[in-house]
């Protein structure tokens, strides 16, 4: 299957949670097609976390998403990560591993945060060739994903769905799009998100995220603790009606309700990116 | 250094709360000068507050939010972050109050900070099968003085001056419980199968532990019992830990040497 580069539609599913493991794992399996585990609370020498995953995996597709992986810094890649990744992946078989188009620290520091790089030619270079290390030691390729941002580079000399277009081509690499992403930084830097969307190359993006944000006025914060926002379901629809299926999960990261809260937002998400225009429709 | 190396690296700096040359950021298009670099800056503490929060939340019951975030504040400045994953980060946490003024008047803070980073710790150390008692019948007699212990990769001892855990459980029927009050002892943490146990171990317990988990044979854990019991008592309490940390899931190897 060349579309999505010959990774499965896996369906709908959920970023795991601790707060959710026994409503996941001991009842009738909720309404779930596989999870999302964040690496680095799994990248832990064993115990609990570890063993509910294991568990987790023996039931459902997992696939695994970082944010600590730094891939635009320009320190160097760092080995003691890559290798606690490649033993998680040895671990988990993921069906894929994802990060973000940022950098998160310098000068030996880091500040666990996703932060936007200048999209500029040097950038673009840099980040380029990090992917490949990065690909060819893992053995797969890297799914990117757009991040939420609340500044902008002046010096940036591509849009960013222009860059990530450019970085997906060169480097081989796939794209994680988060649709609630888009729409927060489209608010706050002045874009339209749609031409955002369409500027990126459709089959490789591989994964869909949504989730909720914080409208202040001025700025959104994407804080991940509340449900997804009717625009951002209209925006993740167009997308759907634009690239075709593509696995999709929401992200819930604060203020977590139960588990049958978001198995219900998530029937909704369901219902937004099942459905497929018909021969008829399309023709009309 | 590139252009781009210099733009992280004040961006970075600025995130941490640090001054020199401003990167040259553009903010949000409707928002405030300074709005978007604001949000990262305050998010970098909120997360790290978080995260001393989440490991130590018998420590925020027993100095209440206000100090919590005062003592984290402190922390926080004095050590940036380093390391890439979260989970590490308040590794240090103990220490700091052990040696910060006006903390370290406060002995319990530092021993509830070790307390609950020693569980944290043997939460997910890795993971390793423990042998039963029936291990040591395979142990010749003639190896029995230089057989060494492999311990549980979870196992972690520590010394406290007060009684934390005294005050964790009056604290949870009672938020109101009266500090932790003088107690020296040694405790040890373990992990068996998920459960994360703790034990106070006794003064004879707790230097034979040491001496153990340090690598050192049968013979001089003997030999130092000896000199702390007696050596009438020396020879059944040895052999009495020995079954004890056994039972108790301590114990993953027998080496002989």
């Amino acid at each position: 299957m060349s579309f999505r580069h010959g990774l499965p539609h896996l369906g709908f599913g959920l970023g795991l949670r601790p707060q959710h493991y026994a409503a996941v794992l001991d009842g009738a399996p909720p309404r779930v097609d596989w999870f999302e585990a964040i690496s680095e609370n799994y990248m832990v020498p064993g115990g609990r976390p570890l063993a509910m995953l294991a568990r987790v995996r023996e039931r459902w597709p997992v696939a695994l998403h970082g944010v600590g992986l730094s891939i635009g810094s320009t320190e160097p890649l760092n080995d003691e990560y890559l290798d606690a990744l490649e033993t998680l992946i040895r671990r988990i078989e993921p069906s894929w591993i994802s990060d973000h188009l940022c950098f998160t620290g310098a000068g030996g520091h880091n500040t666990h945060d996703l932060l936007p790089l200048p999209y500029t030619e040097e950038a673009l270079d840099h980040v380029v060739s990090r992917i490949v290390r990065v690909q060819e030691r893992l053995g797969r390729r890297l799914l990117i994903e757009n991040p939420s941002s609340y500044v902008s580079w002046p010096e940036s000399t591509l849009g960013e769905a222009a860059f990530l277009a450019a970085l997906a081509e060169r480097a081989d690499c796939l794209l994680l799009l988060d649709v609630n992403n888009v729409y927060v930084s489209a608010f706050n830097h002045g874009f339209d998100a749609d031409a955002y969307i369409a500027a990126l190359p459709a089959g490789r993006i591989a994964q869909i995220h949504l989730a909720g944000h914080r409208d202040l006025g001025t700025h959104i914060i994407d804080t991940h603790d509340r449900a997804v926002i009717d625009p951002v379901f209209a925006l993740y629809g167009r997308t759907v009606e634009r690239i075709g299926p593509v696995s999709t999960m929401i992200e819930r990261d604060d203020d977590i309700p139960p588990l049958g809260e978001l198995v219900a937002e998530l029937d909704r998400v369901r219902a937004v990116g099942g459905a497929v225009k018909t021969v008829k429709g399309r023709a009309a | 250094m590139s252009a781009l190396g210099i733009a992280q690296e004040r961006f970075v700096r600025r995130v941490l709360g640090g001054s020199g040359e401003a990167p040259d950021l553009r903010d949000p298009v409707h928002a405030a000068p300074g709005t978007g670099l604001g949000i990262y800056v305050e998010a970098y503490a909120l997360r790290l507050l978080e995260a001393l929060r989440n490991d130590f939340p018998g420590l925020l019951r027993l100095v209440g939010a206000q100090d919590f975030e005062r003592l984290g504040r402190a922390y926080i400045a004095a050590h940036p972050s380093r390391h890439f994953n979260l989970r590490w980060y308040a590794k240090d946490f103990a220490e700091f109050l052990r040696r910060q003024e006006p903390w370290r008047a406060r002995a319990a803070l530092a021993d509830l900070a070790a307390f609950e980073w020693a569980e944290g710790e043997a939460f997910d150390a890795a993971d390793a099968a423990t042998l039963d008692a029936a291990a040591l019948a395979a142990v010749p007699a003639e190896a029995w003085s230089g057989l060494r212990l492999d311990f549980h990769p979870s196992l972690r001892r520590i010394d406290v001056a007060t009684d934390v855990a005294g005050w964790i459980a009056a604290s949870e029927a009672d938020p109101g419980a009266p500090p932790p009050a003088p107690d020296a002892a040694a405790w040890i943490f373990w992990r068996r199968d998920l459960a994360i146990l703790r034990r106070r171990v006794d003064e004879a317990e707790a230097a034979a532990l040491a001496l153990a988990m340090s690598g050192r044979g049968f013979g001089d854990i003997c030999e130092c019992l000896a000199r702390m019991l007696g050596e009438a008592e020396a020879p059944m309490r040895a052999a009495g830990l020995l079954r004890v940390w056994l039972d108790a899931g301590l114990i993953v190897g027998l080496r002989e040497t």
